[in-house]
């Protein structure tokens, strides 16, 4: 079901709001995750940064124009990269795996973290490098990451 | 004098349905728009001083509706009963630092979100706000009644779906 008015309005947002909107979400995405891994509160964010609790909800609300200072004071604190840049991206998650704690492998619930790496890491990774999906036949150069803890073990 | 309003499914999406609130009049006819029509009627005019801001929560809730209703997402406004099995809140979108646009909806479940009315913010305290005040307080008005249905379990909630209790194709039917 479709509502008209809704889908209409929707095609008339100009892409650069699209953009701006999905980039806002991918950034909530990855502080939320950061939280998760790091087993912090919004509270305890905001205590670190010195901020009220109400600031933090505000900035972690969806569609928060979030400076590039905020978001560097973020990673500091949650010890985190939240975002980067496509060509800096590549050689960063080769060498730093454990920043995306969603492609380890973990056990999903169908619904919070189901979409992946792709959607939660914001970042291209190669599927048929990293086989993510876990059905792929790799070859010798290939890392298989579906369990995270094995690999770096290995 | 009662008022009845009807809840009607709005979108689909992804992960997410949204369902809106219709006013009925006496003969139990509908009004022309639902309230989130009204929402979208009142702010989808690109020559509207808060336009972009529309558009971007527009965008939100298409992008939420891909992903469902993430806790997250959400800024809370007034709790109602929390219950441990859904989530009964008013919660809305807000965006950018200095925008005061509003659009209220209640989260059932992250499949299940109920799109109500909203707009402009003047002053502290959403309830006592002259131009937003009516839509928080009907929000929340609406958000109230919707929980004592499915505490009755007049209104069932299902994976995704909003079903009335007295039969799966009925509609269902808020009298505040």
């Amino acid at each position: 079901m479709k509502n008209p008015l809704f889908e209409k309005a929707l095609n008339d947002v100009p892409n650069y709001i699209d953009l701006f909107a999905r980039n806002s979400i991918n950034i909530i995405d990855e502080i939320n995750l950061a939280l998760e891994f790091k087993g912090w509160t919004q509270k305890e964010l905001a205590k670190s940064l010195n901020k009220s609790e109400s600031e933090i909800s505000k900035w972690l609300s969806g569609g928060h124009n979030l400076t590039l200072k905020t978001i560097s004071k973020l990673e500091d604190v949650l010890d985190a990269k939240l975002i980067t840049t496509i060509s800096k991206s590549h050689s960063y998650y080769v060498e730093n795996f454990e920043f995306c704690p969603n492609i380890g492998g973990q056990e999903n619930d169908g619904s919070k973290w189901s979409k992946g790496a792709e959607q939660y890491c914001s970042l291209p990774i190669d599927p048929m490098l990293y086989n993510l999906n876990g059905d792929v036949d790799l070859d010798e150069s290939s890392t298989n990451i579906n369990n995270m803890e094995e690999y770096l073990a290995a | 004098m009662n008022t009845f309003v009807q809840i009607e499914l709005f979108n689909s999406s992804e992960r997410v349905n949204y369902y809106t609130v219709r006013y009925l009049n006496g003969n139990y006819e509908g009004q022309e728009f639902s309230e989130a029509e009204k929402f979208l009627n009142r702010f989808n005019d690109k020559s509207h001083v808060y336009y972009e801001e529309f558009a971007t929560i527009l965008k939100l809730v298409q992008i939420i509706g891909e992903n469902g209703a993430l806790d997250h997402y959400f800024r809370k406004e007034r709790l109602a009963v929390a219950l441990p099995s859904y989530r009964g809140k008013v919660e809305e979108i807000q965006i950018v630092k200095d925008s005061q646009l509003r659009w209220y909806m209640m989260v059932v479940s992250e499949s299940i979100v109920v799109l109500f009315n909203g707009g402009v913010k003047t002053v502290r305290g959403a309830e006592f706000c002259p131009q937003v005040g009516p839509y928080f307080n009907a929000a929340n008005s609406f958000c109230k009644m919707i929980e004592e249905y499915i505490l009755k379990e007049d209104i069932i909630v299902s994976t995704s779906q909003l079903i009335s209790g007295y039969r799966d194709d009925e509609d269902i039917i808020l009298y505040l």
